[in-house]
């Protein structure tokens, strides 16, 4: 995996985790989008829809600059 | 024994630790820069808890937590913010790191002056980002004072309360430099998490029987709350469908350009100490700022919290576990925001001395450097001390409004760390058309702007801004000696150290 990483097509990494990044934040901040997750019904594991869905997001957010942070340490560009 | 003596035998203890901390790093009294930036030799653990202590004031636990109370989730933009400020740190820090650690800055201000070449830039700078983050001194002190009246069962009024704890923030930061803040901090930022996380779970548990529970009747009494844009939105007012986005795109682009912040970068040992806070601080806001906002949004459940004012909602709710809890959260509190006012303060001393002063004044000490520091550090605190007696608008609007000013310097410094054609007039016009912008704004409509669907004006000026940067970066040439810095933001840490040893 370190040397996938540290190859040329590493870099790639770096495009899948900005489009993810990207499409979760499109839609978090585009009302029309927002609109979606943004209700109280199902709750999933005791919580209301829209907490339940800002957790996942955020811990996809968390672990995407976690791996970005990483990508960069095993490419030498920190 | 009587709960007051309790309470306020935790406070003592905690001030008797946090003079300690100063008495085992006393102030450099010959060295500015280590008073500045603690010798930019400070490892991971500490840059994190700096910036955890930074960006998480005291005033979340009053503030963002009223907030909850009073239109429930909504208050988790604070979660989503935090997580894109973490991805412009990321795509800014090191270069910045980089030419810090070259050419020894350590200010926004003295960026611009490297960057764009102009003297005056780093002096307008240095003063409007000053005046822009004062108002958080405010909001820190309005927590403090919330937090000892709570603690205190009422005993000390909000206002004496506030009194008490600006002095003895004051001869704290006045005795400390930065390295004694950043310990400080480190060791508060750890007693905010943890504590935080224990006291939040206990409190859920104990009074409702659990989170999820405790949401169950939170939706039993107003759903709404668990919706955005919450029941009576902005305190009574329905600002429109863009005000979310509007305060979760001025968080993220404002986020590191709080000179308090942005001092922080300099302070670190390489690019690799700085970057490394990034195994831990990401994960601060889906399990930190959640858990905060949800307990929040669960204290509206039951009337006696907040009664009177819902700035104090959450802090009662967990007082009424004992006094032991009510010492705990009152301590937290007081940590976050002496961690963010000696962060503030210590950086606005810097930034003072080396922007406003040192580009008219070449030859200044390092002991009149720190003179000046000194009555920055009261001239403020007294200041501030005053306003926040008067009658003031909620903490989160405050910050809010504060928020469209300081996200006006974004275009000047992420795009000139990206784009070499950005040049000096186009930094210009977007800091000054930026800021006008804001100044209108700020006397019609501060909160947000009606027919913009709730927009914030200062996410429009900010947008004016970058447009007038590309602009002008397209119609005027790119500034001298721009190709040599980015070849400076190209080189690895090993190099720098190399040719510092040389």
């Amino acid at each position: 995996m370190k040397d996938f990483v540290k190859s040329d097509s590493g870099k790639s990494l770096y495009w899948i985790i900005g489009i993810i990044v990207v499409i979760i934040f499109a839609f978090i901040l585009l009302p029309p989008l927002y609109a979606t997750w943004n209700r109280i019904d199902p709750f999933i594991f005791g919580f209301p829809f829209s907490v339940a869905m800002s957790f996942i997001m955020m811990m996809v957010l968390s672990i995407c600059l976690v791996l970005l942070y990483q990508i960069q340490r095993v490419r030498g560009e920190l | 024994m009587s709960p007051i003596i309790i309470t306020s035998a935790m406070l003592i203890i905690y001030f008797a630790g946090l003079a300690y901390a100063v008495y085992s790093n006393p102030l450099p009294s010959q060295n500015f820069e280590e008073y500045a930036v603690g010798g930019r030799s400070f490892r991971w653990q500490f840059i994190t808890m700096t910036i955890i202590g930074t960006w998480y004031p005291g005033s979340l636990l009053i503030g963002w937590a009223q907030m909850g109370h009073d239109m429930g989730v909504t208050a988790l933009y604070l979660g989503f913010y935090t997580l894109g400020g973490l991805f412009i740190f990321l795509l800014m820090s090191g270069k910045l790191w980089k030419l810090g650690k070259k050419y020894n800055l350590k200010t926004m201000g003295q960026f611009f002056q490297l960057r764009y070449k102009n003297k005056p830039l780093r002096v307008f700078t240095g003063a409007a980002v000053l005046l822009i983050e004062f108002p958080w001194v405010i909001t820190e002190l309005l927590a403090a004072g919330y937090a000892i009246q709570a603690m205190t069962y009422g005993k000390i009024p909000f206002n004496l309360g506030m009194t008490l704890v600006c002095i003895f923030f004051t001869l704290y930061i006045l005795f400390s430099g930065t390295r004694a803040v950043i310990i400080a901090d480190y060791y508060q930022g750890w007693m905010f998490v943890i504590g935080g996380i224990v006291l939040f779970v206990t409190a859920t548990q104990v009074l409702f029987g659990g989170l999820s529970d405790m949401l169950m009747q939170v939706r039993d009494l107003g759903a709404e709350l668990l919706t955005i844009p919450g029941p009576d939105t902005y305190w009574g007012e329905a600002p429109g469908a863009l005000f979310w986005t509007s305060l979760i795109a001025m968080g993220i682009l404002g986020g590191y350009m709080w000179p308090s912040l942005f001092s922080r970068i300099f302070a670190a040992g390489s690019t690799k100490e700085l970057k490394s806070s990034l195994r831990f601080t990401p994960f601060m806001a889906p399990i930190f700022t959640i858990l905060v906002i949800i307990t929040a949004v669960g204290s509206s459940a039951k009337i006696e919290f907040g009664e009177n004012d819902t700035a104090q909602a959450l802090v009662q709710m967990i007082g009424s576990l004992g006094p032991v809890a009510m010492g705990v959260i009152t301590i937290i509190i007081l940590a976050g925001s002496l961690s963010m006012m000696d962060s503030m303060i210590s950086s606005w001393a810097i930034v003072f001395s080396n922007d406003i002063v040192t580009p008219f004044k070449k030859e200044i000490s390092p002991k009149t450097q720190m003179t000046m520091a000194r009555i920055i550090t009261i001239v403020i605190a007294v200041s501030g001390l005053l306003i926040a007696m008067t009658d003031l608008p909620t903490i989160v609007q405050i910050l809010t409004r504060v928020y469209q000013g300081i996200v006006q310097f974004f275009p000047a410094v992420f795009l000139g760390l990206y784009w070499k054609r950005g040049n000096k007039v186009g930094a210009w016009g977007s800091i000054a058309v930026g800021l006008a912008l804001v100044v209108y704004f700020a006397w019609t409509q501060p909160d947000y702007v009606p027919f913009l669907d709730g927009m914030q004006g200062g996410l429009l000026a900010v947008g004016i801004g970058a447009v007038i940067y590309f602009v002008c970066g397209f119609i005027f040439k790119k500034d001298e000696g721009v190709d040599r810095l980015f070849d400076d933001m190209k080189t690895n840490d090993n190099q720098i150290i190399r040719e510092e040893m040389k």
